[in-house]
């Protein structure tokens, strides 16, 4: 990375330059976007044909005299949200996170970073890492899953890769932004171990690894507008992490208040200038606002766009044919391909190939463009492989008939005809993703989305997986959506179910490798499905407080020793590995553990061997166990490899609320390597820590 | 392949599509290319597809997709049916020309459905085409088209439907070229009473692997195909002809008389010697089987019925 903090921060003296040679109201100008919140409605609801939002990139500030370049703001994260029919579409965050896979996030996050520059833009807000406390949250297909370890580790790669090209990689949404209905309103609160431990450590990852940007949230936490909150801004934000970079506050009512806001540690308001402009002028002539403040946020705005755009400027410049290019949608196809999760297979998949000569499709969702949400991170690329088209195109010795299965007598009789049936199920846009309501605005997204009041497949999908299912073996349900849905009302109906998340622009080809043996599956679930959705944490979608406890997700159910439907980090392969000889350490800065993994099948397979640290012996109350490592492994049939994984020791830390810091607790550990988080999938040993 | 099976379908020169109005009587299993609508104007008719009967009375639609084996049989001898037989290129998929749609529509279905609307719509397209037909004008060429382009737009946005991809036509068409070959045979050779156990040798399959090849894809055993055939042809020498019942029932490979009486009455519902007596003169249209003549001006009322404005 050539625009890393140390290369930002070399630049400090000649960004001060700049900044002390400019006009109050020219610094000011840096600190709000230049597009007006008309010009945006009039885009989208009036514009030119296939006009949307972010069509192309919203500008901030930028003073050409004063060589200080615009902050060109993209959105994301499937790919990059401008133009229309040109940008890969990639799978969603969710999928991504499905697929385990830092090195090709990295890559994915390079791809994105190449196709901002070439759509004029410098800065690519798509790097969500926010902590779905339920999976209900109608935007958690933009994050990596339920885990903050592991989003921590997936979204790292993402902003780097982007980073590598030269591309301000902004990582949003700062913080406890994880409720859709009541994003504008809802005060999040919770303890400060939660806090710490749960839902900020994989921010302060991002910070730590480099990212340049932080997009602040709508909701409020602990009753103050994220955007607002001197807490989280200016104290743990710039103080405590030591950030260098500037924060921008989410679209249009993100900033509520100019001397809050400003005061606060906003720097930039986006993507319109309401209450910074003229009123922050007024607000530092009338001494409600320091000008140290509006000195501080320019400086961290051209420090950081000189370096970006420097570095940039020195290379040569990225061709637009860079959009969508061939290389681009392979990657977009590889992570699909690696995204998918198997998570039942009765000795049905793959289909044989040979024998499977007439597949019926069926599904509402079998022949739909579904990518995602129709929020702020729609991606319009050029093409879209449905599950039926991608199914007819790897299945070529088959017919392929596709039905909606509305009627069920007919799906019926299909069904009957068949040597295998696909059903897709799941969401699309109308039932999950970004919100706004009617009242907030004319239009804005135009997006219904919203969050999911139940986690349950619709109940006509429902009853065609139970009264069709049974009709034939061969047999695979295809879900697709944002987070977990639950299974246990219609799994027993079909012999196998695929997770598919939204897959992106090359997710139906995938799904018709998978399904006909041209690709072994190695997605593993980067969620919990639960058996009840009364195990999870339960979230008012509507309230305008609400409380987080410090349990979620995987460990919320083992800690109340609960079964699941489907563990977190599980996933089935068309071949069986075996893990053995694990051994744990630990050195003065790391844990490490190894194993062997075989490849015990006939076919080539990958493998994510993931490590858990257990906390038994602690004396608070802290989890069962959570996510520390994972690796992926492929594996030729017969083929064995030694994996090493390891973490810092201060991935096992607690905070402790008298010292008001993360400590590591002196005691035994267990550690944990193995398939997923299930406790049969895992070997266990222990490790004692002394702390220095 | 003769027209028995494989029925060749004459489009009007530049028109994608022949429509007209017809009594049928009986059709044998058969298949084509072309999509055929039928709208029942009056009476009711069973048309039998793949493995299910469908009775369709008056005012019901059916549609016979593509390459679908299918038998029409009348239910009232005083059906009229309005027919049009439409190159499969219009059911293609717009953007992807290699998925072809399969929609549902079927007879008694069309009554217990909320998409009446919908229906009215496609019996007002149907009737329009077959008026229109009737005459040469440049104006009626345009509103054939314009009448089929609005019909196959209402079924792409009401009517339930398969997308089929074209992967394994050669696959498909081997069934069905199989299919088709082995009811050539039974209709060139009926009149042997051993053309089963023929069939068999030919084909080098086992009589238990024909029977379920029949019973898989027409629903019905050889032998009853055989049967239908057979007794088809008898009718037409009953009406035709003055060959005695002994007769007939040797050269339609019936063996005994016996077999013929039983066979015969178990299909038309009476015995030959009382078709022949009660029965219809048939004037058989030589290009389209089992389409018997009809009151033209009859036919031309009830078509009018169905459109609703003028």
């Amino acid at each position: 990375m050539i625009c890393d903090k140390t290369k930002r921060l070399s630049n400090t003296e000649r960004a001060k330059a700049i900044v002390a040679k400019l006009s109050l109201e020219e610094k000011v100008f840096l600190m709000g976007g230049n597009k007006s919140v008309e010009e945006i409605f009039a885009d989208i609801m009036e514009g030119k044909e296939g006009a949307h939002y972010n069509d192309s990139p919203y500008d901030a500030g930028g003073i050409e005299e004063a060589n200080i370049p615009a902050m060109k703001f993209c959105d994301g994260p499937r790919g990059v949200v401008c133009g229309v029919g040109k940008a890969t579409c990639f799978p969603v965050t969710m999928a991504r996170g499905a697929s385990f896979d830092k090195e090709l996030e990295k890559k994915i996050g390079s791809a994105i970073g190449k196709e901002v520059r070439a759509f004029k833009g410098n800065t690519f807000a798509g790097v969500c890492m926010n902590l779905p406390y339920n999976p209900g949250w109608g935007r958690s297909q933009e994050t990596y899953g339920e885990d903050s370890f592991h989003i921590g580790e997936m979204a790292r790669e993402l902003a780097l890769g982007v980073q590598d090209e030269n591309v301000v990689a902004c990582i949003k949404h700062y913080a406890f932004n994880q409720m859709e209905f009541a994003r504008f309103n809802v005060s999040v609160t919770c303890s400060k171990r939660t806090e710490r431990e749960v839902f900020l450590p994989h921010f302060k990852k991002l910070i730590d690894a480099g990212a340049a940007s932080v997009m602040s949230s709508y909701n409020k936490y602990e009753g103050v507008h994220c955007g607002h909150s001197d807490y989280l801004l200016n104290q743990v934000l710039n103080n405590e992490w030591d950030f260098d970079g500037f924060v921008m506050s989410d679209f249009v009512w993100g900033v509520r208040d100019t001397v809050e806001a400003a005061n606060g540690g906003q720097n930039i308001e986006m993507c319109s200038t309401q209450f910074f402009g003229d009123k922050l002028v007024k607000a530092v002539e009338d001494k409600l606002v320091p000008e140290s403040k509006i000195d501080e946020a320019a400086l961290r705005i051209v420090r950081t766009l000189i370096t970006f755009e420097e570095a940039y400027n020195s290379q040569k410049p990225v061709d637009p044919s860079i959009i969508g290019c061939k290389e681009h949608v392979a990657l977009a196809l590889q992570s699909a391909r690696e995204s998918l999760t198997l998570i039942k297979n009765e000795e049905v998949l793959p289909f044989a190939k040979d024998k499977t000569k007439k597949i019926v499709v069926l599904g509402k969702l079998g022949n739909k463009e579904n990518i995602g949400d129709h929020g702020s991170s729609q991606v319009y690329p050029s093409y879209v492989v449905t599950p039926f088209k991608g199914i007819s195109e790897v299945a070529k010795n088959a017919e392929v008939i596709f039905n909606d299965g509305v009627d069920l007598q007919h799906a019926k009789e299909l069904a009957q005809s068949a040597d295998a049936v696909v059903f897709v199920v799941g969401y699309n846009f109308d039932d999950e993703g970004e919100f706004v309501s009617e009242n907030e605005t004319d239009g804005y997204t135009m997006s219904m989305g919203g969050d999911r009041l139940s986690l349950e497949l619709h109940d006509d999908e429902i009853e065609l997986l139970n009264s069709v299912g049974p009709v034939n073996k061969n047999s695979c349900a295809v879900v697709i959506g944002g987070n977990t849905i639950m299974t246990e009302s219609w799994k027993n109906s079909v012999s196998s179910i695929l997770l598919a998340y939204y897959p992106g622009m090359e997710g139906g080809t995938a799904i018709g490798e998978v399904l006909m043996g041209k690709v072994n599956p190695s997605g593993k679930t980067p969620f919990v499905i639960p058996m009840k959705e009364e195990d999870l944490p339960q979230v008012d979608w509507h309230a305008d407080e609400q409380f987080y406890e410090y349990y979620h997700g995987y460990a919320k159910l083992d800690k109340e020793h609960k079964e699941c439907s489907t563990p977190y980090g599980f996933g089935l392969s068309y071949t069986t590995f075996a893990v053995s000889d694990a051994e744990f350490s630990a050195d003065s800065n790391n844990i490490n553990a190894t194993c062997t993994v075989e490849n015990t099948g006939e076919v080539d397979g990958t493998e994510v061997v993931q490590m858990y640290v257990g906390y038994s012996h602690s004396k608070l109350d802290r989890p069962v166990k959570t996510l520390k490592g994972f690796e992926r492994v492929s594996l030729l049939a017969g083929e064995k490899k030694t994996v090493s994984i390891s973490c810092p020791i201060e991935e096992i830390a607690y905070y402790n609320e008298e010292l008001k810091e993360m400590v590591v607790e002196n005691m035994e550990y267990e550690l944990f390597i193995g398939s997923s988080s299930a406790e049969e999938d895992l070997i266990e040993g222990q490790l004692t820590i002394k702390e220095k | 392949m003769n027209n028995f099976i494989f029925e060749t379908i004459e489009h009007s020169k530049k028109l994608p599509l022949k429509a007209f109005t017809t009594s049928i009587d009986y059709s044998t299993f058969h298949w084509h290319f072309e999509y055929e609508i039928i709208l029942v104007l009056r009476g009711s008719i069973t048309v039998t597809k793949a493995t299910r009967s469908i009775v369709c009375n008056q005012g019901d639609l059916m549609l016979i997709n593509s390459k679908t084996f299918h038998e029409i049989r009348n239910c009232s001898s005083d059906n009229l049916c309005a027919l049009i037989q439409i190159e499969p290129s219009f059911f293609r998929d717009f953007k992807d020309p290699s998925l072809r749609y399969s929609f549902i529509l079927e007879g008694s279905r069309c009554e217990d459905s909320e998409n009446e609307e919908a229906y009215s719509k496609i019996r007002e397209n149907i009737a329009s085409i077959i008026l229109s037909s009737n005459m040469k004008t440049n104006a009626s060429q345009f509103k054939i088209l314009s009448n089929l382009y609005a019909m196959i737009s209402t079924f792409h946005e009401s009517i339930p439907h398969d997308i089929c991809s074209d992967n394994n036509s050669l696959e498909n068409n081997a069934v069905e070229s199989r299919l088709a070959n082995m009811l050539n045979n039974l209709n060139e050779n009926y009149q042997d009473e051993n053309v089963l156990m023929k069939l068999y040798e030919k084909c080098g399959m086992s009589e238990k692997t024909i029977y379920r090849f029949f019973k898989e894809n027409l629903g019905e055993s050889p032998y009853e195909t055989l049967n239908k055939i057979r007794v088809e042809k008898a009718k037409r020498m009953l009406n035709t002809s003055k060959l005695s019942i002994v007769v007939i029932a040797e050269r339609c490979g019936f063996g005994t008389e016996n077999t013929f009486y039983r066979n015969f009455k178990k299909i038309i519902g009476v015995t030959p010697n009382s078709y022949r007596n009660n029965g219809m003169t048939v004037r058989h249209n030589p290009s389209i089987q089992g389409y018997l003549s009809f009151s033209k001006s009859n036919a031309t009322a009830l078509l009018k019925s169905y459109i609703k404005t003028k």
